[in-house]
């Protein structure tokens, strides 16, 4: 009987520890996210977004780092969505505070890679209970935010970048950060934690409307003249730097690595095109990326997938009826 | 009497093998789609591939079943509660089965290859399918609770079969 008695336990004990402890799972995360008006079969968070497709071009600087195949020479096609932070898909872009880009590598059917990038290079916290207390502190109003910046002071670089960034006219124009640090591979196993951005290359086109698809009025516009493009840039760090904590950013004078071009060559606006039906999980990584213990990045697997199901059941659903 | 024998060694084994395991499956199961802890990724890839392992062990499990004559239930009921057994026996190999198999599919359908132990991967579709996926994973939850549900009338049964009835039923399998 004792063996059955461990069983039991086994099953019982963690699952209570669960349901009991204080933590923020990912289901209240999301809760939190999508508020009391999320919109059936979107995104709970960056819930306004377009499709776009294109490829990376890359230079071979970076194949001495990483075994990931993309980064020899050659092209690489992707499937990437642009966004903008928020539940509602059809909020006004010009109100939004953080701009997006993720993308989808297809290397192969056993090898993928899902970036999701944004604007900020780096979180005002460093954890996930500390990040869901900030939404709350968001939802809550200005005064509430800057009671809770000032009781964490890990929020100093966030706040130094937000006062120094000027929204760009344009999505084709904003420098997109990973924000987390991963682990580059190369052959010989030897690991270095890295950073990257992709930096626009793109000019002015004139004034924004300031309608409420400005931003994604000006990207279609601008994509029917010719490809949108960014140097994709590694960060790399050194000994001292902490790549566990993403709130800390890593000092301006580490080497810089452009590892090549992103071409974006096409827009599709459609609500059932592609990259609606990827779910951007940062951490599906190919052989060569690993994760960091970074607490925030370690959290968003489990987020990213209850957002998924959600939207995927109402979806499923639908289809059904 | 045949029927009254152990329970061959190698179906003792794959048993107590899957108890343990089908255990861990479930609990991670439940600890890694809530959780936001730094281990989650870890639990996440460990559930992946020791559910690949359980899916093995479930086939040989399928063989041994079928193919040694004293891997047989008593039968020393009344015929309806032997159907009973019987069918809380027959729903556990589907569920069995069909656990690791729409798993797999909802990570197929969603894009993902699965990595067993690093080994190698399942390939994943080149194109993300929601609607499938969701089909999958959905199909997915209502199996664990299911699952869970039929452990529990599996342990009844035991309990039932060893301080009620005081037959031999829990010895065969030891």
């Amino acid at each position: 009987m004792r063996l059955f008695h461990m069983i039991y336990l086994s099953m019982l004990l963690p699952a209570g520890y669960v349901f009991s402890a204080e933590q923020v799972t990912a289901q209240q995360f999301v809760n939190l996210q999508q508020g009391n008006t999320s919109v059936a079969g979107f995104r709970r968070a960056h819930a306004k977004g377009a499709c776009v497709t294109g490829y990376f071009e890359p230079n071979g600087q970076l194949s001495a780092l990483t075994q990931v195949p993309i980064f020899a020479l050659g092209t690489a096609p992707f499937i990437g969505r642009f966004s903008i932070a928020g539940n509602n898909p059809t909020a006004p872009d010009l109100k939004s505070p953080v701009r997006s880009l993720a993308v989808s590598f297809n290397i192969s059917p056993t090898q993928q890679w899902r970036i999701a990038m944004n604007t900020p290079p780096v979180m005002a916290v460093s954890n996930p209970h500390d990040f869901y207390q900030q939404i709350v502190a968001i939802q809550s109003g200005p005064q509430a935010l800057k009671a809770f910046f000032n009781a964490h002071p890990e929020t100093q670089d966030f706040l130094n970048w937000k006062a120094s960034y000027t929204p760009a006219q344009s999505l084709a124009l904003e420098r997109y950060h990973s924000i987390n640090a991963f682990y580059l591979e190369n052959s010989q196993g030897e690991k270095r934690a890295v950073r990257w951005y992709f930096e626009p290359l793109g000019h002015p086109m004139g004034p924004t409307s300031d309608t409420d698809n400005a931003l994604f009025d000006e990207l279609s516009a601008r994509l029917l003249k010719g490809p949108v493009k960014f140097n994709w840039v590694f960060i790399l760090s050194e000994e001292t730097d902490d790549e566990n904590d993403p709130a800390l950013r890593w000092p301006e004078n580490r080497e810089h690595v452009v590892a090549g071009k992103i071409v974006i060559e096409q827009i599709d606006m459609g609500l059932n095109a592609q990259c609606q039906s990827i779910n951007y999980d940062p951490l599906t990584l190919p052989s060569g990326v690993t994760a960091t213990a970074d607490p925030i990045l370690r959290a968003r697997s489990a987020a990213y997938a209850e957002s998924y199901r959600r939207r995927a059941k109402e979806k499923l659903l639908e289809v059904l009826q | 009497m045949m029927t009254d024998s152990k329970y061959s060694l190698a179906l003792r084994i794959t048993h107590w093998l899957m108890a343990v395991l089908l255990a861990f499956m479930l609990v991670s199961g439940l600890l890694m789609i809530r959780s936001l802890e730094g281990w989650q990724l870890n639990v996440l890839g460990l559930h992946k591939a020791i559910g690949f392992v359980v899916l093995g062990l479930f086939c040989l499990r399928v063989v041994f079943k079928f193919t040694h004559p004293a891997n047989r239930a008593l039968h020393n009921e009344l015929g309806w509660k032997n159907k009973v057994a019987d069918s809380v026996h027959g729903l556990m190999y589907v569920l069995m089965a069909g656990m690791p198999v729409t798993g797999l599919l909802s990570q197929y359908f969603a894009s993902r290859p699965v990595s067993i132990f690093g080994l190698f991967s399942f390939p994943a579709a080149e194109q993300s399918n929601i609607i499938l996926y969701s089909m999958a994973r959905e199909l997915h939850g209502l199996l664990a609770a299911g699952l869970i549900a039929l452990i529990l009338l599996h342990l009844g049964g035991v309990m039932y079969h060893q301080f009620i009835k005081q037959d031999n039923t829990l010895k065969r399998m030891i």
